[in-house]
């Protein structure tokens, strides 16, 4: 597992097509899933399937128990998440929660990816 | 002689560095490229304060807080430039006026910046890295946070040197082996 990560718009996703040859065909990009479709190489916007899953209160979904469930699955991944770690605690509880759990999943994601890598402007460094 | 791109969090003392690394190339001239456009008193106040800050260090105050390239009608082009901030000089081009907004402002600044980097081989750029908070903002303002960093990686990509600076250490991105003979050397 590899997991890239940076703050918005640092050129993560294209670091990673030019690194690692990926085709368009092979990113599954989180958009509005609840849900990763497995199949695919990249999973690209990890922030935005965990913000879905947050938003649904109905099922009480919980971002974190999913991602643990399926960790085997994503042990051949290339994921991509954004950085929403550095700013001010935000009023809205919602965001709230995001921003906990997304720091979770990272934590957990960067403690079994064989490698690690930061995006800072375009240019990525190996953190591990 | 370098071009070099610094970013980092905001207040954490890049605007200090980044005089240091351009009084540090400095061989004659030196210029400070001011891109704040006041809009009240409060600004007035504050640019009065960075000038006063700046004041001993010699460099030549240049108001150029919209179309930067205008800056090479006087300058020296062998002089040493610090220009602070792309920031204050994208927000300048893109909100020219209340209600008025300008989304071709990013790739305008891009290729500008890209044109006095070719011109001048003696720069220092700031820039904000305002990219890692937990705030869904409205499209405007995303807009101009996917325009800043638009204009950061190009920037990165064809400065020789790459600076995060943070609370005053620093992370070099790139260009290490041309960066740190120049740094030990001003240190």
């Amino acid at each position: 597992m590899v997991l890239v990560f940076g703050g918005a718009y640092q050129g993560k996703l294209e670091y990673v097509i030019q690194n690692y040859k990926i085709r368009e065909i092979e990113i599954f990009y989180c958009d509005n899933c609840k849900e990763i479709d497995f199949s695919r190489k990249v999973i690209y916007g990890l922030e935005k399937l965990i913000l879905n899953i947050l938003k649904d209160l109905k099922d009480e979904a919980d971002p974190i128990e999913y991602i643990s469930k399926n960790l085997d699955k994503m042990m051949d991944k290339i994921i991509i998440c954004t950085d929403i770690s550095c700013g001010i605690v935000p009023t809205d509880p919602l965001l709230r929660q995001w921003r906990e759990a997304v720091g979770r999943c990272m934590a957990l994601l960067s403690q079994r990816a064989e490698r690690v890598i930061r995006v800072f402007c375009g240019i990525g460094t190996v953190l591990k | 002689m370098l071009r070099i791109f610094i970013s980092g969090g905001c207040k954490n003392g890049k605007s200090y560095f980044a005089q240091k690394l351009a009084r540090g190339q400095s061989e004659g001239r030196m210029y400070y490229l001011a891109t704040m456009r006041p809009c009240d008193n409060e600004d007035y106040e504050r640019i009065q304060r960075h000038r006063k800050e700046r004041h001993g260090w010699g460099f030549i105050t240049i108001e150029q807080p919209v179309d930067i390239l205008q800056c090479l009608n006087i300058c020296d082009t062998n002089a040493s430039f610090l220009l602070d901030s792309t920031t204050a000089l994208l927000a300048n081009e893109m909100f020219p006026a209340s209600n008025v907004v300008n989304l071709n402002a990013p790739k305008k600044i891009a290729e500008d910046l890209t044109s006095l980097c070719k011109q001048i081989n003696n720069i220092v750029i700031v820039s904000d890295y305002i990219y890692s908070d937990a705030i869904l903002y409205e499209d405007l303002t995303e807009a101009y946070r996917k325009g800043l960093a638009f204009i950061d990686r190009k920037l990165a990509a064809i400065c020789d040197v790459v600076l995060e600076v943070a609370f005053g250490s620093i992370v070099i991105h790139k260009g290490r082996e041309v960066f740190m003979p120049f740094y030990e050397k001003i240190l």
